[in-house]
């Protein structure tokens, strides 16, 4: 059963005679945007302020814990890097930005490693798909947001290490 | 006898001289209130950030830089403008604007000893007819500015904004006959000073209170004749990216933007002076403030009654901005010629008639 | 029902109409070409099943096959609320077809996007000339064997091309020679503060009178359709967030729903109501830029501030749903990327309830009775019921014309059925009326997410099917079969059966249909969006010609043209 709501003023009617006047329909508007200049005032120099803006740098908006910022590549508690070197991130990659070239650790029993971890960050799109898709938790996308740089057009993988807080172990 | 020579200079050396700076700082504090009472309406918070020797002004300063910033913009000109005119146009809007304010008194006249010096740069006899003559030559600013600088859009905002302008001098001119046939004068000082009379033993004479139509009608004029929303299709934005000072820039784009704000402090001006009291304080003519405090305070206080009102009055011009949309070209000119015109007639009519009817003139 | 139609059409020509394969529950025929204009014509006006609402026309390419290109007609009949797809092959030595322009208006710009993106021709179209790509465009880019790195770029000024020996105007500079001296050629876009998006609209005036308004678009064509043949299904979903940026959700859900329905998946239930209350929560912001936009244009400058102050509120929780604002990439084929965080749902109640009804309010009393703002749309590109739908339109701008025409209701999916909202409709379907749809749209959607939020089921959000869906990470790290399904799934891809399918859903300008062809292998064999404003945008000569400039900026302000829909 479809219910119809008809929002137009009906056919061939107008609005009443003091709607159509300009006059009180202004007052009115003029009345709401008073009432937001004087709120807006009174509450200005107090902790609740209720004007929308956030005045960036002195105060940051709190991003929430799922946000995607900058990649991380993580460290096991004693130090050494997660990242295997699967390439399963570059290959989930929705912009093919992600550069791995693999190497093994000096000793067998370990594994591989990556001698080459790149982002190209012209390229990347903010996704997250690369977090979803390791197997080893190793990658992970910070609240870092802040990345405006004129020369670092790459991130590698020392740069991807070393930035962000280490987690508790 | 050096004081004579001393008055004289003041009165027609130093009024014409500091009376255009006010009108230009005033430009400063008007650009301020427009950009932090439009962000508070809006539930932000506008410029803050300009500091003036490392302090916050909450903004004070942010016009002064916007001006020095278009001081060193490059200055351009399309190649197939027409050079004179584009020159001259942001002249012409300028010059006007300040000319116009020369005749609006902001105190009675100062009588100190046997000198009297007019609270304002120019007591013209015609004064209000000046207003108006000199009002109406700024559509040339305009129109000017927009058929220079040989663009589609700014031809099209130059052609509205001759339309709105001269369509609404008519109306603004017809509701300001009832303050005429009211207060019997032409020079604005006079107006004022009879102004400070009361009707019905508490009302002040102001003109809101004798000529309510005719100040409803002026304000909607006044709005129309400097380009504010809801009439400010010759420099709307969203249709003619800017209108008539699209093609403009740095020293000549200030022109204009100041030349508008000075065309709404010479509106208010006017508005003040002939329909809320003028440099009148309610309830205390000048000769009871002189017995009290003195001449020269009273010019003070006087002179800051003034300011207040116009203050006052451009802050309404600065809320309406924000809260009504703009009209289209057509209903505009359909507004000032079926609306306002009969309304001013009729406003013209019952002037005269009641009077006549109740025996008062 | 369509079958009853299928039907009726293999008797009636049986040599030139055949069955195409049954694939879930869609109904497709093989049309031969020179019968389709009868065909066409039969199913406009059956009278059991008019099919009334041409919604999409593309081309497809196979090399491999005898004759190479497809050209595909998507139909829609609100009699029946049913769907039908006709085929037509052409061969590559001969890609030409009748328009079918005549019997519904919506074909113009559709047509145009199969002749620029394939080459297939189509006689009798009034206007048959590139529509996404730029003129000096050379190829066609669609077709499989346009290599997908090679650029071509526009090197001279564009040409009017409205008559002989017109000069080149663009904005600036007055014209020289061959041009009437009253009329004025105006070139409003693309960098024009009112354009939403990077549109042009060509337009000759008469003073202030429009007299000819010819848009055009393609300045943001990214190629979405060319770069999803080369990537996995999974990997499409970013590219959809950018399709119709301002409500970015919408778009995942109507992709991951067509490619659900290629895979023959249900979705969970919680998987379901969450989508339906991120959609309406796209749905709201969608139109929430749409109307402060409009009202921008028209000049008043404060509601825009109260509209978007509500619209940071609903980022924040839909950016700690899933981290981002606006390119969000929140649903997964079968289900969610990550389900609802703790206090979601309270949060969101709270906003639905004071914050974002206060928007609404507010810009109701500035605006609605507004006697200048009712001046200026009221009467303000009208377009009628029935134009409106031989044009194509869905969505808003269909309703406020006075066509009850709803997805959501016409064909309900994810329970809205069960729902209890309204549809507003409009009378006029002028300027006005859209405005007024478009705020009482906010308002039932509203209402919609508060019914869902009370009827939230718990669930998985994920589809518990080892073909689709990545498995925990929990067990992704700790289990070996689940670390090899992981692997499989993002090296493999998801690889869905072969055949085609056709889903809609009501995005918040209209009907957002996917058409996505599958050949058995991890990249869509052929993805074709149908954007809700392309077949919109395409009437914009009809409603403007004859009203003023500044009605243009109004009506275009009305339509919500959004260009990352319109280009793609």
């Amino acid at each position: 059963m479809i219910k119809i709501k008809h929002v137009s003023p009906p056919e061939g009617k107008r609005y009443p005679i003091h709607e159509r006047i300009y006059l009180f329909e202004i007052l009115k508007g003029m009345g709401l945007t008073l009432k937001h200049l004087i709120r807006n005032l009174a509450t200005y120099p107090t902790k609740n302020r209720t004007v929308a803006t956030i005045q960036y740098p002195d105060e940051r908006r709190e991003y929430s814990p799922r946000f995607r910022g900058m990649h991380r590549l993580k460290k096991n508690p004693d130090g050494s890097m997660r990242c295997v070197a699967c390439k399963l991130c570059a290959e989930n990659c929705p912009s093919h930005c992600i550069f791995i070239e693999p190497d093994a650790y000096p000793d067998p029993s370990r594994g591989n490693y990556p001698k080459r971890y790149e982002i190209d960050i012209t390229r990347c799109i903010f996704c997250g798909f690369c977090v979803e898709a390791c197997p080893k938790d190793a990658i992970e996308m910070t609240q870092l947001s802040e990345m405006g740089d004129s020369v670092r057009a790459v991130f590698d993988r020392d740069f991807l290490l070393t930035n962000g807080k280490e987690p508790a172990p | 006898m050096w004081i004579d020579y001393l008055v004289w200079t003041v009165q027609n050396l130093l009024f014409p001289i500091v009376v255009p700076v006010v009108l230009l700082t005033g430009v400063i504090l008007a650009v301020w209130i427009e950009r932090r009472g439009a962000a508070f309406i809006q539930d932000r918070v506008g410029p803050n950030r300009v500091h003036l020797f490392g302090l916050p002004n909450a903004g004070l300063m942010q016009p002064i830089a916007d001006a020095l910033k278009l001081l060193i913009k490059e200055e351009f000109m399309p190649e197939r403008a027409d050079r004179f005119l584009f020159y001259m146009a942001p002249a012409v809007s300028m010059i006007i604007a300040i000319l116009t304010y020369m005749v609006i008194p902001f105190g009675d006249v100062l009588v100190i000893g046997k000198y009297e010096i007019p609270l304002q740069v120019a007591d013209l006899n015609v004064g209000l007819l000046f207003i108006f003559a000199i009002a109406s030559l700024g559509v040339y600013g305009i129109v000017l500015g927009g058929w220079a600088a040989d663009n589609k859009y700014t031809l099209l905002g130059g052609l509205r904004s001759s339309a709105q302008m001269i369509s609404y001098e008519i109306a603004m001119g017809l509701s300001i006959i009832g303050i005429l046939i009211v207060f019997e004068s032409v020079r604005l000082n006079e107006i004022v000073r009879m102004q400070g009379e009361l009707v019905f033993g508490i009302l002040p004479r102001w003109g809101i209170v004798v000529q309510p139509l005719g100040f409803l009608l002026f304000f909607v004029a006044s709005l129309a004749e400097t380009n504010r929303i809801p009439f400010d299709l010759p420099e709307a934005e969203a249709e003619i990216v800017a209108g008539y000072h699209l093609e403009y820039s740095s020293f000549k784009f200030s022109m204009f933007f100041m030349a508008e704000y000075v065309n709404m402090m010479v509106a208010s001006g006017f508005l003040v002076s002939l329909f809320l009291g003028g440099w009148q304080i309610p309830w205390l003519p000048t000769e009871v403030l002189v017995d009290r405090v003195g001449p020269a305070v009273t010019a003070l206080l006087q002179v800051g009654t003034f300011v207040a009102k116009l203050w006052f009055v451009m802050w309404v011009f600065v809320w309406l901005r924000w809260t009504l949309p703009r009209f289209r070209y057509d209903q505009l000119m359909g507004l000032g010629w079926r609306v306002m015109l009969p309304l001013a007639l009729v406003n013209l009519c019952v002037t005269s008639i009641v009077p006549f009817v109740l025996g008062i003139y | 029902m369509a079958a009853a139609v299928a039907q009726t059409l293999l008797e009636k020509f049986p040599k030139a109409v055949s069955a195409a394969p049954d694939f879930r529950e869609e109904e497709a025929l093989y049309v031969i070409r020179e019968n389709l204009p009868e065909v066409l014509q039969f199913l406009y006006s059956a009278p059991d099943a008019e099919y009334r609402l041409l919604e999409d026309v593309c081309g497809a390419d196979y090399p491999g096959r005898e004759k190479r290109f497809e050209v595909v007609y998507h139909l829609y009949s609100l009699k029946t609320g049913q769907h039908l797809r006709l085929k037509v092959a052409l061969s590559e030595d001969d890609p030409t077809l009748p328009t079918a322009t005549g019997i519904w208006k919506a074909a113009d710009w559709f047509e145009r996007e199969a002749f620029d993106q394939y080459g297939i021709r189509f006689e009798g179209h009034p206007n048959l000339r590139r529509v996404l790509n730029h003129e000096e465009f050379v190829g066609h880019p669609l077709r499989k064997d346009y290599p997908i790195n090679k650029r071509q770029k526009l090197t001279r000024p564009t040409n009017l091309g409205w008559e002989e020996g017109q000069s080149r105007g663009n904005g600036s500079g007055s014209e020289a020679g061959g041009e009437e001296p009253e009329r004025m050629i105006l070139n409003i876009g693309p960098a024009h503060p009112t354009t939403h998006g990077t549109l042009r609209v060509l337009a000759r005036l008469e003073g202030e009178t429009i007299l000819e308004a010819d848009p055009e678009i393609g300045y943001l064509h990214r190629g979405f359709e060319k770069t999803s043949e080369a990537l996995t299904y999974q990997q499409v979903i970013p590219l959809t967030d950018r399709l119709n940026y301002c409500s970015a959700m919408m778009n995942n859900v109507g992709y991951c729903r067509a490619v659900e329905k290629l895979l023959g998946i249900e979705v969970s239930k919680r998987v379901q109501y969450i989508r339906v209350i991120i959609s309406e929560l796209s749905r709201i912001i969608d139109h929430f830029v749409c109307i402060a936009a409009n009202i921008v244009d028209i000049g008043a400058l404060t509601p825009y501030w109260y509209c978007f102050r509500e619209r940071e509120n609903v980022y924040e929780l839909l950016e700690a749903l899933c981290g981002a604002r606006l390119t969000t990439s929140y649903t997964r084929i079968g289900g969610l990327s990550h389900d609802l965080p703790d206090g979601w749902v309270e949060r969101c109640r709270s906003y639905i309830r004071e914050r974002i009804p206060r928007a609404i309010e507010e810009t109701e009393t500035l605006i609605t009775k507004n006697r200048i703002f009712v001046d200026r749309t009221m009467g303000v590109g009208v377009i009628s019921g029935d134009e409106a739908l031989n044009w194509g339109f869905t969505g808003p701008c269909l309703r406020a014309s006075g066509v009850p025409f709803d997805v959501r209701r016409a064909n309900p999916y994810y329970d809205y059925d069960k729902f209890d909202f309204e549809i507003p409709v409009g009378s006029n379907g002028d300027t006005y009326d859209r405005y007024l749809v478009r705020m009482e749209e906010m308002r039932q959607s509203l209402r919609i997410v508060e019914q869902a939020l009370d009827g939230l089921p718990e669930g998985p959000i994920s589809a518990q099917d080892r073909r689709v869906s990545l498995p925990e990470k929990d067990a992704v790290y700790t289990k070996f079969g689940a670390l090899v399904q992981h692997t499989k799934l993002i090296v493999d891809g998801i690889l869905p059966p072969e055949g085609e399918v056709y889903s809609v859903t009501e995005a918040a300008n209209g009907v957002l249909g996917f058409y996505i062809v599958s050949d058995g292998t991890k990249n869509p064999y052929r993805i074709k969006v149908r954007p809700p404003c392309f077949a919109i945008f395409q009437a914009l000569p009809q409603l403007t010609e004859g009203n003023m400039i500044a009605d243009l900026i109004a009506i275009v302000g009305s339509l919500n043209i959004i260009a990352g829909e319109l280009d793609r």
